[in-house]
């Protein structure tokens, strides 16, 4: 599993300077709408996105059916992915953190400050569009992944979107929200996330158990 | 254990073609080639020897391990190297990545054994795999099943789209590998020449059906290729034929024992029934498949 995560950073560190690139223009953008949380956002975004990079260049050299070849079994070679996916998300979360404290000490008011709060809900989504995702990949490609990884983003977004529409439609108010827990508010939201990998990690095994290579 | 390969009555079923009921075995200590035309199923065989792949039925066995698709044991893998017929590293990695990674996925990863073979094959550690030309892919991927502890070699259609300048390098390393008696070499290829130089032993598969293993050199002396007009050619004892032809300019048979042929009588007979003698040429690999499989087209 090491030389397969390895392996995974090595081509991560290839386009690294690209995503840098990008976030630097995005810093600079976020900064002049003065919109932290978007920044921080968008990291974690670019963190939960490699995985889909990574696993379309190994679907494009089908570097997969060479890796159940050498003494790796199909258990490990998922988990490499699901474990490069926390890991990439992680760094993304604190280059979040890291741009909030930076941005803090800059001689401009931001108008939205970090908080877990108004972040987790985006990363929810990310990494339960992930998990949607990832079964598809190892069954149909990474290309056909992408598309479900969009779909799954644009209908939960279109959810949410409905659901706060009905309850001002039926003047349903939102505020009792407001009065949840900080904590228990970030913990629903970041269970919802370790159901969601941990039911996909599962059924990502048992797919490629079956997948014929 | 003296096979290094075991498949017994080996079936996968696909829409429009089935490997079929399939059985071989490939000792220890030799080269084998697999040949047959593109889609005759060679591809669907190492797959399925490799456990890519789930079957509908069959035993395989690879140095003694029995192989069940899904199985967590994996240790076996260490003596087993397998090239694919493209690059199957990404082009952004380094040549130098490679040997970093590999050293972290096999227990018997050899350091010394990849720096001295890409040393060999002049492979620059720094270049990415993208700005490799195929050859030197190629070359990449025996150099990584080379320098662990492998003792069968699976190579399927490694040396295609190659120059012969190359894949006579290849052959001659894999003529190199199995010096030792405990290695073995099962290359799959449909450039017969490729097995012709270096295999001990030729495999034939057609349409999903194996049509025979046999022992290369033994094949070569025994096979003939008679050479005579359409009558001289029926007078061939009918068990003595694997093949025929009929062109414009005469026709020609197979025979799968020439020697068997001669002593038969038939040489006397068959000039006693043209103007012309008929002859007995050597009969090279390539003809010997190309006449089964164009006879078993027919048919």
């Amino acid at each position: 599993m090491r030389g397969l995560i390895l392996k995974d950073l090595y081509l991560i560190k290839g386009f690294g300077r690209q995503y840098t690139f990008v976030l630097i223009f995005m810093a600079i953008w976020a900064i002049a709408i003065k919109a932290t949380t978007f920044l921080c956002i968008y990291a974690i975004l670019m963190g939960a996105m490699i995985i889909l990079s990574v696993m379309t260049i190994d679907d494009s050299v089908s570097f997969n059916r060479f890796a159940l070849t050498m003494p790796v079994c199909e258990r490990t070679l998922v988990r490499s992915k699901y474990l490069l996916f926390i890991l990439t998300v992680s760094v993304g979360a604190v280059t979040a953190l890291l741009i909030s404290g930076i941005v803090s000490f800059l001689p401009i008011e931001m108008n939205q400050e970090f908080g877990w709060h108004e972040i987790m809900p985006s990363v929810t989504l990310f990494i339960v569009a992930t998990s949607i995702a990832f079964p598809v990949i190892w069954l149909k490609g990474a290309e056909k992944g992408r598309y479900v990884y969009m779909a799954a983003i644009l209908g939960m977004g279109g959810v949410v979107y409905a659901a706060v529409k009905l309850c001002q439609q039926f003047e349903i108010s939102l505020d009792a929200l407001e009065l949840v827990l900080d904590t228990l508010f970030v913990g629903v939201f970041a269970g919802i996330c370790i159901i969601s990998l941990v039911t996909s990690y599962f059924i990502s095994v048992r797919l490629v158990r079956k997948k014929e290579w | 254990m003296k096979n290094a390969i075991t498949v017994k009555n080996l079936t996968k079923k696909y829409e429009g073609f089935q490997l079929n009921n399939i059985s071989f075995e490939i000792p220890k200590g030799s080269i084998v080639g697999f040949v047959g035309e593109n889609g005759a199923g060679k591809s669907t065989t190492i797959k399925a020897i490799l456990g890519l792949l789930p079957v509908e039925s069959g035993e395989i066995e690879l140095l003694g391990h029995k192989i069940i698709k899904g199985d967590r044991e994996t240790s076996f893998k260490e003596h087993i190297g397998v090239v694919f017929d493209e690059s199957i590293f990404p082009g952004d990695l380094r040549v130098k990545y490679i040997h970093k990674v590999m050293r972290n996925v096999y227990v018997t990863w050899k350091d010394d054994r990849f720096c001295e073979l890409i040393k060999k094959f002049q492979l620059p550690e720094e270049k990415k795999i993208k700005e490799l030309s195929k050859g030197m892919k190629m070359k990449l991927s025996i150099a990584v099943a080379l320098s662990h502890d492998s003792q069968l070699l699976i190579l399927d259609e490694a040396t295609s789209g190659l120059d012969p300048v190359i894949r006579d390098e290849i052959l001659d390393i894999f003529r190199e590998f199995i010096e030792d008696e405990n290695h073995t070499v099962f290359l799959s290829s449909h450039i017969i020449s490729d097995i012709e130089k270096a295999a001990d032993y030729v495999m034939m598969i057609h349409k999903g059906e194996l049509l025979f293993q046999e022992n290369k050199d033994e094949m070569l002396y025994r096979y003939g290729i008679v050479r005579g007009s359409k009558e001289q050619i029926n007078m061939i004892p009918k068990d003595l034929i694997a093949g025929k032809e009929e062109g414009d300019f005469g026709c020609s048979a197979l025979v799968w024992d020439k020697g068997k042929l001669m002593n038969s009588g038939y040489m006397e007979k068959a000039a006693a029934a043209g103007s012309n003698k008929p002859v007995i040429d050597k009969a090279g690999l390539e003809d010997i498949l190309l006449y089964i499989v164009k006879t078993k087209e027919r048919k």
